[in-house]
């Protein structure tokens, strides 16, 4: 068994499949800042992803417009930015799970032939 | 808004921290003051939320070296990840339309740098003409000189006198050749500064 092309390929799906993830547990409208959410997606998908390649997907999802941020000043003097789920970040998140639906069923039926 | 500090009362940790987040400084150092702010605050959160979450019954400020190592390690390496936050970030930044002062600052430069060319094709044809004048010389020594004559006329070169001799105008005689080999080597160092100014202007733009 080829364990290096595995490792590259779950690596891949891992990254891949990360902003969906994230608009997943964003779409409850609750609102989590960066740590938090790690944490949540490490609860929700058993993935163990780097915790440092949530913030560039934070970014970029921002970019698009998809979710925003506010900084919190806290009691213990260190602020925390809170992000949640904009009305085109919902949108779009239905939009990947159709597909991701859609994905799910034909491979089910690629891999029950087998 | 400036990221607050976090203490820690081991040195060792203190020192693990502060490297980190100078590292993270340097890497934001050319994103516009607000964005390196961002960044480092949400970076500083993160090392803070994490120590109070793993360690929430001892005092943040009293963590072993090796705890915060291990937060440092799940965060990664700032060369990597906060290099992937500035290249998203940079995307999104709007546009400078404001007159490009860079340029105009260059404006003299480039000025500067056309007349180097000019001097340079100049000193370049002399020497082209003098190279000229020494084979002439060689082929007809009789017609080819510093012809002067008081009132009359001034030629450097090939006198065109049917009548007369050509030997009664001419001031260098047999120095001619050495003379204009002097020009010749003159001219060919002056075109090698001039270039050389040049290229050093070149670098400057």
């Amino acid at each position: 068994m080829n364990g290096e092309f595995i490792d590259k390929w779950v690596s891949q799906l891992k990254k891949g499949s990360l902003s969906f993830v994230v608009l997943g547990i964003l779409i409850s409208e609750q609102e989590y800042y960066g740590y938090d959410l790690i944490q949540e997606v490490k609860r929700k998908t058993a993935i163990d992803i780097a915790e440092g390649t949530l913030y560039p997907l934070l970014v970029r999802l921002k970019n698009e417009g998809l979710v925003e941020s506010n900084w919190v000043p806290q009691a213990t003097g260190i602020p925390r930015k809170y992000y949640k789920i904009t009305a085109e970040g919902q949108s779009t998140f239905l939009e990947m799970k159709n597909y991701w639906t859609s994905l799910n069923q034909h491979l089910t039926i690629l891999t029950h032939a087998l | 808004m400036h990221y607050n500090r976090i203490n820690f009362t081991n040195k060792y940790a203190d020192q693990l921290y502060q490297s980190y987040m100078s590292a993270a400084t340097a890497l934001v150092k050319n994103l516009p003051l607000e964005q390196q702010q961002d960044i480092l605050c949400e970076i500083n959160s993160h090392i803070f939320e994490a120590l109070q979450y793993q360690i929430p019954a001892q005092s943040i400020h009293d963590i072993k070296p090796n705890q915060l190592e291990d937060i440092l390690d799940k965060l990664g390496l700032p060369e990597t990840f906060i290099q992937e936050m500035i290249h998203s970030t940079s995307i999104a930044l709007p546009i400078k339309s404001s007159p490009n002062f860079t340029n105009l600052l260059r404006i003299p430069i480039i000025f500067t740098q056309s007349m180097m060319n000019l001097i340079y094709y100049a000193i370049y044809t002399l020497m082209l003409i003098a190279i000229f004048l020494v084979v002439a010389k060689f082929v007809d020594p009789q017609g080819v000189g510093f012809f002067y004559s008081p009132n009359k006329f001034f030629i450097f070169g090939k006198l065109l006198l049917q009548h007369e001799d050509p030997n009664r105008y001419e001031q260098l005689g047999h120095y001619f050749i050495p003379a204009f080999l002097l020009i010749i080597t003159l001219l060919y160092y002056s075109s090698t500064l001039v270039l050389k100014l040049k290229k050093s202007i070149q670098h400057k733009l």
